[in-house]
């Protein structure tokens, strides 16, 4: 596993890089669970480290395949 | 045939009946007693359908006697974790935030192929909350009272080591159901990923999210695992599916043993007893190579990545609601944390699973592995009061300590079946792994049954006295 990070992965968040995700996520936390949820954050982050360098020379995205057929819609469903 | 619940396996029992050695009714009505008399201490069920189960077992007593069609499970008592649906039950998932949920309309698919092929479920048993995490409070592990089930399926797996059902289903996201197995003397099948349907599970992760059964015997979570596959055909040819390989019981057969991550940082009575397993694996004629997976720790990392986005996009709503006080503190945690990883990490993470997939089936090839071994966790059951593993390298939590070596898997797909291999000195048990090519539910079982032939862990019961 590589010892430094990849350009692909990010640094580590800093807390006021926090207040700013938690308002895109939607998420209140009270001032003193912010910084257990960094750590943990930054815990889950450096899983990302962990897997990067596995990413190199792999062939194109290739994500599970995605089924595009509509679910059964009826007209009293529909009117809901 | 003696009806002693201590002991006797799924298949004992199905004999026992087949031979009327006892009646369905007996068999449940002695399964009942002993869930009354164990469940004030090890708290196993959530809710017990006693009613229900007595009922059912009319029914079958009577259907055996009108010799209608022969079901493989017909009357035999089966618990089922609390995630998965049962008609006209309520499906708690071991969070107060469904304490007013209504009622299952419909069965769990697995659940309907258990009913279907003739299973009396027992009851719900206890979920870490919503499947995320070991502990599976309130139930105790049957071995020793003061320890964890392990989790999240530890109700089963405490249900089915204490004897107050021959066979239970719990599910493996992260190694739930390899996890308390490994901590319950009991057998635990994760089958391959996407086999088993989904529907009427309650998701934690559904990339990762795998029903598969937790019994007494190798014998009996095969059996309960072909049901459960829509396979319930090929139960009658358990015998010949698990039959010795050749003159020595594992002739021919090729174990890859995984280097450094698998067997580092473990307790020193876990890798005693791996190492003996191996050393009786080799004495059964299998030939055993040391290999090295490079990839395991990134194939945890990659698991753990995609387990926290998207669990917490299931729970979205709930960790946003004014009812999110209701949810534990750990498992609220994890779940808002997967709210703020990147969306492209996420992705990668499932690219990067494919590297890993690819990864390990050049390594099965390259070395003609028909299985890898390894030890299924890298401790036993901790104290209840005390959620810190004591491992060579210093003092872990319990979540990160009991998954570091299940996930992997996870991340792979592959079946792996965790089965008995010994006690360390406070007399825990201890788990060993054998994971399968993909699809290959039926070898691993086989190789784990010449194993579990030629040990006498399998013999070897948690108490009821001690609980």
């Amino acid at each position: 596993m590589p010892d430094t990070p990849s350009p692909n992965t990010p640094e580590p968040v800093t807390a006021e890089e926090l207040r700013v995700l938690l308002g895109i996520a939607g998420l209140t936390l009270s001032e003193n669970r912010a910084p257990e949820v960094l750590a943990e954050l930054n815990a889950q982050l450096e899983h990302a480290r962990q897997f990067d360098s596995l990413l190199k020379g792999t062939r194109e995205p290739d994500f599970a395949s995605y089924d595009p057929t509509f679910p059964k819609i009826t007209l009293e469903d529909d009117a809901k | 045939m003696t009806l002693d619940l201590a002991t006797i396996t799924l298949r004992q029992a199905m004999n026992g009946l087949d031979n009327r050695d006892f009646s369905v009714f007996e068999l449940t009505r002695e399964t009942l007693l002993r869930i009354r008399a164990t469940e004030p201490d090890l708290h196993a069920y959530v809710e017990v359908f006693e009613e229900d189960a007595l009922k059912t077992s009319l029914y079958h007593d009577r259907a055996r006697e009108a010799h209608k069609a022969w079901r493989p499970l017909m009357g035999l008592p089966i618990g089922i974790k609390d995630i998965f649906d049962i008609a006209g039950k309520k499906t708690l998932c071991g969070s107060r935030i469904r304490k007013d949920v209504d009622v299952a309309a419909y069965d769990a698919e697995t659940v309907h192929r258990l009913r279907r092929d003739g299973a009396i479920f027992t009851g719900k048993t206890v979920t870490q909350e919503f499947a995320a995490g070991v502990v599976s409070a309130p139930c105790r592990n049957p071995w020793d009272l003061d320890r964890i089930p392990g989790g999240s399926s530890g109700g089963s797996a405490a249900s089915v080591a204490i004897g107050t059902c021959l066979g239970a289903i719990g599910s493996d996201t992260g190694g739930s159901i390899r996890i308390p197995a490994s901590v319950t003397a009991t057998v635990g099948l994760k089958p391959t990923y996407g086999r088993i349907p989904l529907k009427g599970v309650y998701p934690l992760s559904p990339a990762l999210d795998t029903p598969g059964p937790i019994a007494r015997s190798v014998a009996d979570a095969l059996i309960l695992y072909l049901v459960i596959a829509n396979r319930a055909g090929e139960v009658a040819n358990v015998d010949t599916m698990l039959e010795p390989f050749g003159s020595k019981s594992l002739m021919g057969v090729r174990l890859g043993v995984p280097a450094s991550f698998f067997t580092d940082n473990i307790q020193p009575d876990v890798y005693a007893s791996f190492v003996a397993a191996i050393d009786t694996l080799k004495s059964l004629g299998a030939e055993v190579v040391e290999v090295e997976w490079a990839e395991a720790p990134a194939a945890r990392s990659v698991a753990a990545l995609i387990n926290r986005v998207e669990s917490s996009a299931v729970h979205h709503d709930h960790i946003r609601s004014d009812e999110a006080d209701l949810i534990d503190s750990h498992t609220r945690l994890r779940f808002e944390v997967g709210a703020l990883v990147p969306g492209d990490l996420y992705l990668r993470a499932r690219m990067a699973r494919e590297a890993v997939r690819d990864g390990i089936a050049r390594l099965y090839a390259r070395h003609s592995l028909d299985a890898i071994v390894a030890p299924t966790l890298a401790a036993t059951a901790p104290r209840a009061d005390h959620l810190i593993v004591d491992l060579p390298d210093g003092p872990e939590d319990v979540g990160p300590a009991l998954t570091r070596l299940t996930m992997p898997w996870n991340a792979t797909g592959q079946p792996v079946i965790s089965l008995p291999c010994g006690f360390d000195h406070d007399e825990l048990p201890i788990g060993l792994s054998i994971i399968g090519k993909p699809d290959d539910e039926a070898g691993i079982s086989r190789i784990a049954h010449q194993y579990e032939t030629a040990t006498a862990w399998f013999q070897t019961h948690a108490k009821a006295e001690a609980v």
